[in-house]
């Protein structure tokens, strides 16, 4: 007999289980230390909250996106719904006169159901979630240019209004803060610790398996986007506060932002998978890459350069550690 | 053990010696192929020879190692151990495409052939003639004409092939195998989806195909088909070769013997079916059910019954049971499912009726993969455990803490992620899903239903017995279990009664008493 060939199995060993869940949360302590030592300026208490002041609108969309991405749907269409509620907003305030919670809440609800018809496509039509939100993101655009004509909103807003992005809680404070905190704080709640939540992870890491379950997958995903137009419309809205103006296009660089931090957040924690908590890292990251190299003067093409690295960086960490479902 | 290797190793020499004096040139030759895969061994020490213009049968139960070698042979795999030859060159496939160019080509169980392209596109694609970065139709059609030709393959090539009948397209994909030139082809379970006028006009292609020396490797559960068409054979038996010969040395009843073995380790089987329970109809009573192609006359499950379904892969098992917990579509005339009278409409009302299944292919349909152990085992009762839509982590982490501790599930916690479980841990708690749910909510109080698709898949010998230990309390509480298995020592094993699949229909039901592998293998033939 001819020399046999016996090769051992050798176990791979989770060596870097623990770079692993806190390696990103420590890449973000890093950068704050880089940026730190390069910039006296950067950690100035003012800095640091104009930082989150600057990340609060991110965060609240991010936050819904995330939920859609945890239940296995993508959602392309956040930026162009933040969009729309936010030139809603400043429409119904100043044109139509309504009252600020009114036109809050029809702006926001309109946002919402853009997320619902999301939802509808997806699991009624049974269009892949990527390319229904793909498709929903320029129809929102549209009904945003059929209601401004494509021309920014330019009116004074009640002043109440403005507290939504310059107000202070307890005088110290910053609303938008506040708002993000209990934003972040919701989601985060009703994924972890709610039977929805759970139903949502469940249906996100393996339809088939949670149909068999018996969980309804269809209710689950039809939510998740809802959810993420949810998010998306308040952040709309929070932008148009802080802008101060309806702009038509503001919303269109939130789909970049938020995706990136959500792929960010699921190299963080619990790889592979989109968390809330790890959504607020990416976005934290985000946030710093901004105002840091704003800060060191770097040239504003850096900015857009540094954002698709990172998001390749993200999505290629998040493909590498955990199973995921990528289109 | 070794004297058994010592036996086999003899008869091999034995079998080996008849062609070569036939003077047949050897185009494979196989050495001490053994693979295993996360410590369960797929192949010990296999030897087999191919002579070219033979067809040789590769014949074995499910999982007895046969397209673990295929996929060794094709490059698919790579060995632990041992040599592969091909016309006496020693050949390491890496990957497939070193095996194609050593003259290896497979024709797989499902045909492969694009139904938009035309006949020639087919057997030429990916080999396609270019002229100036151009396809150069004219060539390719004479390429494929020619090719055709030379096999005596009387197909229109020019036209698009979703007007061929599958007999006609199995014949283009092997071909298309037949396109690289090979000295040896492999056909796995060629006639698995033909018709008998189908599968005869194949036979009569293979053998031009053999009189044109090639070697051929042929799969198949057909018995029948490899004692009408096959010139040796060679019996797997759990990764081990047990015999290899001349066909018309065998017979039928010897090669079953030699498939199945005659040792059935499993003694300590009691019937727990309770005679007496009022429902003499049973829990589970079907009439003229009809899921995509199987047909079910009648079957029926009594309270404490286990009750097996036998039949080779993919003959509609896995749909049975799925239109049974409410998962596929199904036509059924008379249906007594728990307190349902028609099959349920959705997995979440077959839930509540206490009908519970444990789905076969445990990573696509039933493991949350990055999800945590407790996770996987609520997601079958997030309402029980929720007050007012928010999940009660006490008593959840209760009940995990229950199921963990019941099944042995050796994990270092209910947060650790399932994947990191081996498969008879993950099995476990697959099973555990349905033990968190019996007995809380609706369904509370009814004798639960257990429908068991190939439960055991992937599971070590040590997991294996203790869900059978499983199964058989389960059954001992009342529960009505339906089991479906490829492996017929687990039915032997376990059930009262097996109902057996034939030509898409439960056509026998084997009593406990004339349970053999011997007899479920005839039946399911």
């Amino acid at each position: 007999m001819s020399a046999t060939i016996a090769t051992r199995h050798s176990r791979r060993v989770d060596i870097g289980q623990l770079g692993a869940r806190y390696g990103t949360v420590g890449a973000a302590i890093l950068i704050f230390a880089v940026f730190a030592l390069a910039s006296a300026r950067f950690v100035s208490p003012s800095n640091i909250s104009n930082i989150l002041v600057q990340i609060s609108v991110l965060t609240v969309i991010s936050s819904g996106l995330t939920v859609a991405v945890a239940s296995g749907e993508f959602d392309l269409s956040v930026g162009q719904v933040a969009g729309l509620s936010g030139v809603l907003v400043a429409g119904l305030m100043s044109w139509s006169g309504l009252s600020i919670p009114v036109a809050i809440g029809l702006s926001i609800l309109a946002g919402t159901v853009l997320g619902i018809v999301n939802g509808v496509l997806v699991t009624r039509l049974r269009i892949p979630s990527l390319i229904a939100t793909l498709a929903m993101g320029p129809i929102a655009l549209g009904l945003n240019y059929a209601y401004d004509g494509g021309d920014s909103i330019y009116t004074s807003f009640p002043a109440m209004f403005y507290a939504i992005a310059t107000g202070h809680v307890l005088g110290v404070v910053p609303v938008p803060i506040v708002i993000a905190i209990v934003v972040v704080a919701a989601f985060y709640v009703l994924v972890n610790r709610t039977r929805l939540g759970r139903a949502l992870v469940a249906t996100g890491s393996n339809l088939q398996a949670a149909r068999l379950s018996g969980i309804n997958v269809n209710r689950c995903r039809l939510i998740a986007l809802t959810l993420s137009a949810f998010g998306a419309a308040m952040g709309g809205v929070m932008l148009t506060a802080r802008l101060g103006t309806g702009q038509p296009g503001a919303g269109e660089s939130y789909l970049m932002d938020s995706l990136t931090a959500v792929f960010l957040g699921m190299t963080a924690f619990k790889p592979g998978r989109a968390t809330v908590q790890g959504t607020l890292v990416g976005v934290i990251i985000i946030g710093m890459l901004d105002n840091g190299l704003n800060l060191l003067g770097a040239p504003f093409y850096m900015q857009n350069e540094v954002r698709g690295v990172v998001m390749i960086a993200a999505v290629s960490l998040a493909v590498l550690r955990g199973e995921i479902r990528f289109f | 053990m070794a004297a058994s290797r010592r036996a086999t190793k003899a008869a091999s020499a034995e079998a080996a010696a008849v062609p070569a004096s036939a003077a047949a040139e050897r185009v494979l030759q196989a050495r001490g192929i053994g693979k295993s895969f996360a410590g369960t061994t797929a192949l010990a020490d296999v030897d087999l020879d191919l002579h070219a213009g033979e067809m040789l049968a590769l014949v074995g139960a499910n999982g007895a190692g046969k397209s673990t070698l295929v996929k060794i042979i094709c490059g698919a795999f790579g060995a632990d151990a041992g040599t592969l030859e091909v016309g006496g060159r020693a050949i390491r496939p890496r990957r497939v495409s070193d095996a194609v160019a050593a003259g290896i080509a497979v024709a797989h169980q499902h045909v492969t052939i694009i139904r938009q392209l035309t006949g020639a596109e087919n057997v030429m694609l990916g080999r396609e003639p270019v002229r100036g970065g151009l396809i150069h139709d004219r060539t390719l059609v004479a390429r494929a004409e020619a090719l055709a030709q030379r096999f005596g393959v009387r197909i229109d090539l020019s036209c698009e092939c979703d007007r061929l009948s599958l007999g006609e397209l199995k014949i283009l994909d092997i071909l298309k195998a037949l396109a690289t030139g090979p000295r040896i082809l492999i056909l796995d379970e060629p006639t698995a989806s033909l018709t008998v006028a189908e599968t005869q006009l194949l036979f009569g292609f293979l053998a031009d195909l053999k009189r044109h020396g090639l070697g051929i490797l042929f799969i198949s559960h057909h018995m029948n088909e490899v004692f009408a068409h096959c010139d040796r054979i060679a019996v797997l038996k759990d990764g081990r070769k047990v015999h290899e010969g001349a066909v018309a040395e065998i017979t039928l009843p010897e090669v079953v013997r030699l498939m199945v073995g005659r040792t059935i380790e499993d003694t300590d089987w009691t019937s727990h079916a309770v005679a007496d329970t009022g429902d003499a109809d049973g829990v589970v009573a079907l009439g003229d059910l009809r899921v995509g192609r199987l047909e079910v006359p009648a079957l029926t499950v009594r309270r404490g019954e286990v009750v097996g379904i036998a039949g080779v892969l993919g003959a509609g098992q896995t749909a049975l049971l799925e239109c049974l917990a409410g998962a596929a579509p199904a036509t059924a005339a008379r249906v007594r499912l728990a307190s349902l009278r028609r099959l349920p409409r959705s997995v979440a009302e077959a839930i509540d009726q206490g009908i519970y299944l444990v789905a076969d292919d445990r990573l696509r349909k039933a493991i949350f993969r990055g999800l945590s152990v407790e996770e996987n085992l609520l997601a079958g009762s997030l309402a029980q455990v929720s007050r007012h839509g928010f999940v009660r982590t006490g008593p959840a982490r209760g009940i995990v803490r229950d199921i963990v501790g019941r099944l042995r599930v050796k994990c270092s916690g209910p947060t650790q992620d399932v994947m990191q479980l081996s498969g008879g841990n993950q099995q476990k708690v697959v099973f555990g899903r349905w033990l968190a749910r019996i007995g809380r909510g609706t369904g509370q109080g009814i004798s639960p239903v257990l429908l068991l698709d190939n439960p055991t898949e992937g599971v070590d010998v040590g997991a294996k017995a203790e869900i059978y230990a499983l199964i058989r309390d389960l059954a001992q509480q009342g529960a009505a279990v339906l089991i479906a298995s490829a492996e017929f020592s687990e039915l032997i094993a376990l059930c009262d009664r097996v109902y057996c699949i034939s030509e898409a229909r439960i056509a026998a039901c084997v009593p406990r008493d004339e349970l053999s592998e011997d007899r479920l293998l005839m039946e399911v033939n």
